[in-house]
């Protein structure tokens, strides 16, 4: 059986714009001739049962990779010493960006939607807001910026964007 | 976790990886996509306005993303995406068109796909678990990124079936569960039939 429905949208609609302060991005970096040791720190975290808000992983040019996560600030600093206990954490290795804000939100069929992206890349582009990472995946757009952007970001997104 | 190096050519080398059954984390599935092409792409930290350029260049042409990621730092800007592999020609025209004169930094990837799980929970235990299937298969992932409950990787399209099989090892999956595949097409059009 087939279902056919169509709808029209005159702005594109979302279910509104979520937002976080307060947060810090940790990058983890590692060659890819270190990446045991790398996943072993991801690993070694994962006892401490702390929660990610958002992740992002992408390996570059075939040499290094990269993880930014996504924490509370109050959690960082328990991260930070977590790892400090068992792997040398140095600027080659880590990168702590602190006191940044993340929004998030989704609509209906994001993932399967040309243009979505678009929309909220040129509107903060006009305004020159820039994400210091974004990830769009299924449904849903995370954005993360630095400290006091967030609801300047928000006021861009909303011009072309529906919210309920 | 025990995690030992033997040799890793690429990001999937041949890497021997044990993991400790104790920590098998809890999920309650996985879904995959239809087969796709992905780009990667990079540039300084002074070429300002380039993600909204790229996205517009893949929209204007009508080109969805079902992935992309973005990370800034002090050398630049870096992109994952990727597009349904119909539109893999048209999307490279398009880039080498635009960027192709002067990116070093370019990659293009033919056959990928998604392999999504739920309930990521916000668990580095689930992240870890799953980075590790993907080493232990030998398997390449070329970007991960997280949405409200799902933990979704870039991975070669030839390598999902036993992926899911390695994941239903490494992680609890409910006895009756099966992958989800891409069940529902939308077609999206800017043109406004009369009448409707």
């Amino acid at each position: 059986m087939q279902t056919v429905a169509v709808y029209y949208e005159p702005k594109v609609k979302t279910y509104g714009f979520n937002n976080l302060k307060n947060l810090t991005l940790l990058r983890l970096r590692a060659s890819l001739d270190n990446i045991s040791a790398w996943l072993e720190q991801v690993d070694f975290l994962s006892d401490s049962n702390l929660k990610y808000f958002f992740a992002v992983v992408q390996n570059t040019d075939g040499k290094d990779v990269s993880v930014s996560l996504l924490f509370r600030s109050d959690h960082v600093d328990e991260v930070l010493q977590i790892l400090s206990e068992k792997f040398e954490v140095n600027p080659d290795t880590m990168d702590v960006v602190r006191q940044v804000e993340l929004i998030f939100f989704q609509g209906p069929h994001f993932g399967d939607r040309w243009g979505i992206a678009k929309n909220a890349f040129e509107a903060l582009e006009k305004k020159q807001i820039k994400a210091l990472v974004a990830g769009c995946s299924g449904a849903a757009i995370y954005l993360v910026f630095q400290q006091g952007e967030v609801d300047k970001a928000i006021s861009c997104l909303k011009e072309v964007f529906q919210t309920p | 976790m025990v995690i030992s190096f033997i040799r890793q050519p690429i990001f999937a080398g041949y890497i021997q990886i044990v993991l400790d059954p104790r920590k098998k984390p809890q999920i309650d599935g996985i879904k995959l996509s239809n087969e796709l092409f992905a780009v990667r792409l990079s540039w300084g930290p002074t070429d300002e306005g380039m993600v909204s350029e790229f996205c517009h260049l893949l929209a204007k042409e009508k080109i969805n993303m079902p992935f992309l990621s973005v990370e800034r730092g002090e050398k630049g800007y870096r992109i994952t995406c990727c597009v349904d592999k119909e539109q893999a020609n048209d999307t490279k025209k398009l880039i080498l068109d635009k960027y192709g004169n002067f990116h070093k930094d370019l990659e293009f990837i033919p056959h990928v796909g998604l392999l999504s799980i739920f309930p990521h929970q916000s668990s580095l235990k689930v992240l870890g678990v799953a980075l590790s299937v993907f080493l232990k298969a030998g398997i390449g992932v070329f970007a991960v990124a997280s949405s409200l409950s799902v933990l979704t990787f870039v991975t070669q399209y030839g390598g999902l079936e036993s992926l899911v099989s390695m994941f239903e090892e490494e992680m609890e999956l409910p006895q009756d569960h099966v992958p989800l595949r891409p069940e529902i097409l939308v077609k999206q059009t800017d043109i406004i039939k009369e009448g409707e």
